[in-house]
C-alpha cells in the first residue's frame, strides 16, 4: 500500500473496549428486532382488521414511520418523548424504542403482504376440519406466509442490524460510537472503521447467506 | 318433491329446512328443504350461479345461512334457539367443533403447501381431535392407502398431480370421521384424464356406505353413482329424486332441458364407465 501506513496493532490494543461495544450492539440488535417484529406483527393484524377505523389508523402510522428518516426519528424521540410524556429514557432505551418502532413499520408491511398472500381456500380447509381462528393462524397462515416473506424478512433484519449504528448520535456506547471515540484518541480512524465494517459484515453475511440457502430449500420443496 | 333414501325408518343424518342465503340484495338460495339419510349419496346439479356451492358451503357453515335450519344427527347447526324463538349464532369455537362433524372436499383441493401429504391428512386429527401422533399417523396411512397414495405420504402437495392432490383432499376429509362428506365440484379443476381416478375413489366410498353430498357437473357420475339427485335452479330446489327420475322422461321440463343441454355440450368429455366407478 502506498502513502498510508496501516496499523491494526493499535486497534488490537483496544479489543476489550470494542468487545464491550460489540456486546452493546448485539443487545441493541436483539431488542430492536424483538420490538420491530412483535409490534410489526400486531400492526399488520390491525392493518388487516375488518373495522376500517383500525386498518386506516394502522396504515397511516405505517406510512408516517416509513417516511421519517430513522436518524431524525431517533433524535426526536430522544429529546421530545421526555418533554411530551414526562418519562426519562436512557440512550439505549431510546434507541431500542425508536429503531424498533421504525423497523416495525417495515415488518408490518412484510407481514401484511405475507398474510394477504394466503389463499382463502387454505384457510377454509382449516375451518373445514374444525380448526379455530387461532389454530388456523398458527398452523396455516403464519407458517405459509413466513415461507413466502422469508427473503424480504431477512433483508429487513440486515437493515435493522445496520441501523443500530445510528444510536451513536445519542451517545450510546455501541460499536460506531466507541469506534469514533477511539479514532480521535488514537488517530487511527481508517483502521478502526475498517474493523467495524468487518464486524458488521461478519454478523450480517452469515445471516443472509444461510437465508439464501434456506430459501432455495423452501423453493425446491414446497413450490 | 320426492322423499329420497331407502332407510326412511331411521331419522335423517342431515335435515335442512327453509335454508336461505343472501349476499346483499342477491338471494342466492331460496328456502331449500331436504333430508339426507344414512348411506345416501346425493348429487346436486344445476347451472353456474344456481346456488349449488352456496348450499353446500352453508351445510358446514363456511357460509352463515341467512335463514332456515340445519340439523346434523339431531344437533342444530350454527345457531342456538333463544326463548323468544330468536336464533343466535353460536360462538366461533362451537361452530368450529360442529364443522368437524362434516368433511369437505374442495374444488381446488386446498391442500396446505407446507405440510407433507401425510401431515395434511392428520393435521385435523392432531390439532382438533387431539389424537396422539402415532395413532393419527396410523389412521392417515390407512386412508392414504385407501385412496391409492401410500407411496406419496412424504411428498409435498406441489409435487402431486391434481388428481393425486384431490385424493389427498378426500383422505383429509375422511380422517375426521365425518357424519357426512360434502364434495364441492371435486373434479372440476382437474384435467380430463385425471377425473376418473378421483371419481373412482368417490365411487368406492359410496359403495362402503359413506353419506355424501356431491355438487357435480359430471352427469354420468351423478346418474350412476348417486342414489338421488337434486336439481337446483335459481336458488330453488327444482327437482329431487333418484337418477332414473331426474335423467328420465318424467322429470320436470326444466330439469330435462338442463340435462339435455348439459349432455349435448359435454358429450365429448371423458367420463369413467360404470364398470370403472363401481
Amino acid at each position: 500500500m502506498t502513502g498510508y501506513d496501516w496499523d491494526f496493532a493499535t486497534v488490537w490494543q483496544y479489543r476489550a473496549l470494542l468487545a464491550t461495544a460489540g456486546l452493546v450492539t448485539l443487545q441493541l440488535i436483539v431488542l430492536t428486532m424483538l420490538v420491530g417484529i412483535s409490534v410489526g406483527f400486531l400492526l399488520a393484524l390491525v392493518r388487516l382488521a375488518k373495522r376500517r377505523i383500525f386498518s386506516i389508523s394502522a396504515m397511516w402510522l405505517v406510512e408516517f414511520l416509513r417516511a421519517v428518516p430513522p436518524l431524525v426519528l431517533l433524535i426526536w424521540v430522544y429529546y421530545c418523548i421526555p418533554i411530551l410524556l414526562d418519562v426519562r429514557l436512557s440512550g439505549f432505551q431510546t434507541g431500542v424504542l425508536a429503531l424498533g418502532i421504525y423497523s416495525a413499520a417495515f415488518y408490518a408491511e412484510i407481514f401484511r403482504a405475507g398474510i394477504q398472500s394466503i389463499e382463502k381456500g387454505q384457510i377454509e380447509a382449516g375451518m373445514a376440519v374444525g380448526m379455530t381462528n387461532g389454530q388456523i393462524m398458527r398452523r396455516i397462515v403464519v407458517p405459509v406466509a413466513f415461507m413466502r416473506i422469508f427473503p424480504p424478512f431477512i433483508s429487513q433484519g440486515a437493515l435493522v442490524i445496520k441501523n443500530t449504528v445510528l444510536v451513536s448520535a445519542i451517545a450510546v456506547g455501541e460499536l460506531l460510537y466507541e469506534g469514533q471515540r477511539l479514532s480521535i484518541h488514537t488517530f487511527r480512524p481508517l483502521e478502526i472503521l475498517t474493523v467495524i465494517a468487518l464486524i458488521f459484515i461478519a454478523i450480517i453475511m452469515p445471516l443472509t447467506l444461510s437465508a439464501n440457502a434456506l430459501e432455495s430449500r423452501i423453493r425446491s420443496r414446497y413450490s | 318433491m320426492q322423499s329420497g333414501g331407502s332407510e326412511t325408518a331411521a331419522p335423517p343424518v342431515l335435515s335442512v329446512r327453509n335454508l336461505r342465503k343472501t349476499f346483499g340484495d342477491l338471494e342466492v338460495l331460496k328456502r331449500a328443504s331436504f333430508d339426507i339419510y344414512q348411506k345416501e349419496v346425493v348429487g346436486i346439479i344445476g347451472a353456474s350461479g344456481s346456488g349449488k356451492s352456496t348450499l353446500l358451503r352453508c351445510l358446514n357453515l363456511l357460509e352463515t345461512p341467512t335463514d332456515g335450519t340445519i340439523d346434523l344427527q339431531g344437533e342444530r347447526f350454527g345457531f342456538r334457539q333463544r326463548s323468544e324463538g330468536e336464533m343466535t349464532l353460536l360462538s366461533a369455537s362451537e361452530i368450529a367443533r360442529q364443522r368437524a362433524k362434516t368433511g369437505m372436499v374442495f374444488q381446488s383441493f386446498n391442500l396446505w403447501p407446507h405440510r407433507s401429504v401425510l401431515e395434511n391428512v392428520i393435521e385435523g386429527l392432531i390439532i382438533v381431535k387431539r389424537i396422539p401422533r402415532p395413532e393419527a399417523q396410523e389412521i392417515g396411512v390407512r386412508l392414504l392407502e385407501k385412496v391409492g397414495l401410500k407411496d406419496k405420504i412424504d411428498s409435498y402437495p406441489a409435487r402431486l398431480s391434481g388428481g393425486q392432490q384431490q385424493r389427498v383432499g378426500i383422505a383429509r376429509a375422511l380422517a375426521m370421521d365425518p357424519a357426512i362428506l360434502l364434495l364441492d365440484e371435486p373434479t372440476s379443476a382437474l384435467d380430463p384424464e385425471l377425473v376418473g381416478e378421483v371419481l373412482n375413489v368417490i365411487g368406492e366410498l359410496a359403495e362402503e356406505g359413506m353419506t355424501m353430498i356431491i355438487v357435480t357437473h359430471e352427469m354420468r357420475f351423478a346418474h350412476e353413482a348417486c342414489d338421488r339427485v337434486i336439481f337446483l335452479h335459481e336458488g330453488l330446489i327444482a327437482d329431487d329424486g333418484p337418477p332414473s327420475y331426474i335423467f328420465g322422461p318424467c322429470a320436470s321440463e326444466r330439469t330435462q332441458a338442463f340435462v339435455a343441454r348439459y349432455v349435448s355440450r359435454h358429450a365429448g368429455d371423458s367420463m369413467p364407465r360404470k364398470s370403472e366407478i363401481r
